[in-house]
């Protein structure tokens, strides 16, 4: 694969810190709340198992 | 580099997508779609221990803990005011043995089951046993009725038999032969109090004499010395940064508009403020907050005389009207004694009734007398009642009496509040007569508020009870707080707008609070918002 200018920028961009003690209190409350309504999303969309065959 | 906020708007997006994408037709679909969100549930289930561990944590670090210790101060309130209410000058042994109390109970029995009014008689019984007083069948001789029910009662009390079934059924069979038992055993109890009335003395005397001794002061010392502990307890319980964490937890006020950008607070500030202030010019700023919390603590004292405002005007039209105040207090002491010789006179015909009637009962053989003790019986209890309606007017000339021994044209609105303190059974029937009571529960809501009210000496509107009218109490008020550059006008002291306008005051005090703290209105919100993540999971868990 040739290099291409931008890549190491590319994959510095994608990186994730992690550590909550960046957050504002406001963006915390927000984390908190797309977690929680994600996760019941989550549990909503799971499709129950049927007999129908392959 | 991304934050975990930014990170986890975007990953959500992206597996909504990928979710949307995948095929479901058949069960190998399905059981991919759903393995591939397990996956995604198991992570975000990690994701949010760890955020929930550190927002609860973090919310921690923000509480204020609460340094005050009320308990010591409420506890010495509280010996100070049993002494207050023993050395009270205003009242008789009657009210402090607590009788007036206990014959209020006794005069609106149909509020009562039968066992709460087996206990009135029993704490009657008691008070008499403090004073070494037994009391047995033969002095419950008011009627051969009273007679009957006391005997099995006494018999029952002192078998300590819990189970009052007998005593029921007895009461039953009685109260159908003479519905007014009841009133006749209230009034056998009046006769007895009469009858011991020096031993109650006595034993008030004594106890007097011992707190005195004892605490080393009198009743001036004891009002002087519980006036500086309700201070106190005013400034120490005053609301806090604790308070206000715990009321916002609760739910019981709005974080939001504590933020500096929400309308309600820049409108609230303006609109209690006749001259607008810089905030920014701490020394003025400082006196407006110092002057809102005055200004909430009398427009609290006003809200209590509008509440109790209809028991004040019933006090003024019965005892203050230019036609009551003329009536002699020697004339009405006079009018006293008579009643208190008819009442002898009658209890004296009664009681030779009763002797006749008890007379033939104990008789072994009843034969033609059978029938002379039926109309024995019904005359004594005609008289009986009547011996009720004597007392009646016996009760109101006696606090007509008390009334007319303290009142004069400076007879205050503190006075008015010390006099119904001091006669709680009076008290009582005012409350009663002045407002729309559905029953005895509420009746005693708006008592003991009264008895609050009347026993806080940091009261401090000073007010003439004939002068009395809630208009003029407000403009008083408005007028002095005007001065101070607060706009507060008629319409803030309408009864139906006075929780409202201490609710704005509040806002501004609590935002002040918060300033001067280490808390934000920022953290605080934060700690509601954890809080509620709290709640929802334990409910969510109860489910």
């Amino acid at each position: 694969m040739k290099y291409k200018k931008g890549d190491n920028m590319n994959k510095e961009e994608k990186k994730v810190d992690f550590d909550l003690s960046l957050l504002t209190l406001n963006e915390l409350v927000n984390l908190y709340d797309n977690v929680t309504n994600f996760l019941s999303y989550l549990s909503e969309t799971k499709i129950e198992d049927t007999k129908e065959e392959d | 580099m991304a934050n975990f906020l930014e990170y986890i708007e975007e990953d959500i997006q992206s597996k909504k997508l990928l979710f949307s994408s995948m095929p479901v037709k058949t069960k190998t679909n399905k059981r991919k779609l759903n393995a591939k969100i397990d996956e995604v549930y198991n992570a975000y289930s990690e994701y949010k221990k760890s955020i929930k561990k550190y927002i609860e944590l973090k919310s921690k670090s923000f509480n204020v803990i609460d340094n005050r210790n009320t308990a010591d101060l409420a506890d010495k309130i509280s010996k100070l005011e049993n002494i207050r209410f023993i050395l009270n000058p205003s009242n008789t042994y009657f009210e402090k043995m607590g009788f007036d109390t206990l014959f209020y109970q006794i005069s609106n029995s149909q509020d009562f089951n039968f066992s709460s009014l087996n206990s009135v008689f029993n704490e009657f019984i008691n008070k008499f046993e403090m004073v070494n007083i037994k009391l047995n069948k033969s002095d419950f001789i008011y009627t051969y009725y009273v007679n009957q029910f006391m005997s099995s009662f006494l018999e029952i009390r002192k078998s300590n038999n819990k189970n009052i079934d007998q005593l029921t059924e007895i009461f039953e069979k009685i109260y159908w032969e003479n519905p007014e038992i009841i009133s006749h055993i209230e009034l056998n109890f009046r006769k007895l109090i009469r009858k011991n009335e020096k031993k109650f003395i006595d034993y008030i005397n004594k106890l007097k004499k011992e707190l005195i001794e004892k605490n080393n002061m009198d009743y001036k010392n004891c009002l002087n010395q519980l006036s500086i502990l309700y201070q106190e307890m005013n400034t120490i319980g005053k609301e806090n940064v604790s308070d206000i964490i715990e009321l916002a937890k609760k739910g019981e006020l709005d974080v939001n508009h504590f933020f500096e950008e929400s309308k309600v607070r820049v409108s609230t500030y303006s609109s209690l403020m006749l001259d607008s202030l810089n905030i920014e010019n701490e020394p003025a700023m400082h006196k407006f907050y110092e002057s809102l919390e005055k200004l909430k603590n009398n427009v609290k004292e006003y809200a209590n005389y509008v509440k109790f405002s209809p028991l004040i005007n019933d006090f003024k039209l019965k005892y203050l009207m230019k036609s009551n105040s003329e009536i002699n207090k020697n004339d009405a002491n006079k009018r006293l004694k008579e009643l208190e010789s008819q009442i002898d006179k009658n209890e004296n015909k009664l009681n030779k009734l009763n002797k006749k009637i008890f007379g033939t009962t104990n008789k072994f053989f009843i034969t033609k007398e059978k029938t002379s003790t039926v109309d024995l019986k019904i005359e004594s209890v005609k008289q009986a009642t009547e011996l009720y309606d004597l007392y009646q007017k016996y009760n109101e000339e006696y606090f007509k009496v008390m009334v007319l021994d303290v009142v004069n044209n400076n007879f205050a609105l503190k006075d008015l509040l010390h006099l119904y303190y001091s006669f709680d059974y009076y008290k009582k029937e005012a409350i009663k007569n002045s407002y729309e009571i559905n029953n005895y529960d509420e009746l005693i809501e708006y008592s003991d508020s009264f008895d609050l009210f009347a026993l806080d000496l940091t009261n401090v509107i000073v007010c003439p009870v004939n002068a009395f009218d809630e208009a003029s109490v407000a403009q008083v008020i408005i007028n002095k707080y005007r001065l101070l550059n607060i706009n507060i006008i008629n319409e803030d002291l309408y009864p139906e707008n006075i929780d409202s306008f201490i609710e704005r005051i509040n806002l501004i005090l609590r935002i002040q609070e918060i300033e001067k703290s280490q808390l934000t209105v920022e953290k605080l919100w934060f700690i509601v918002q954890v809080n509620k993540y709290l709640i929802n999971e334990l409910e969510n868990k109860q489910k």
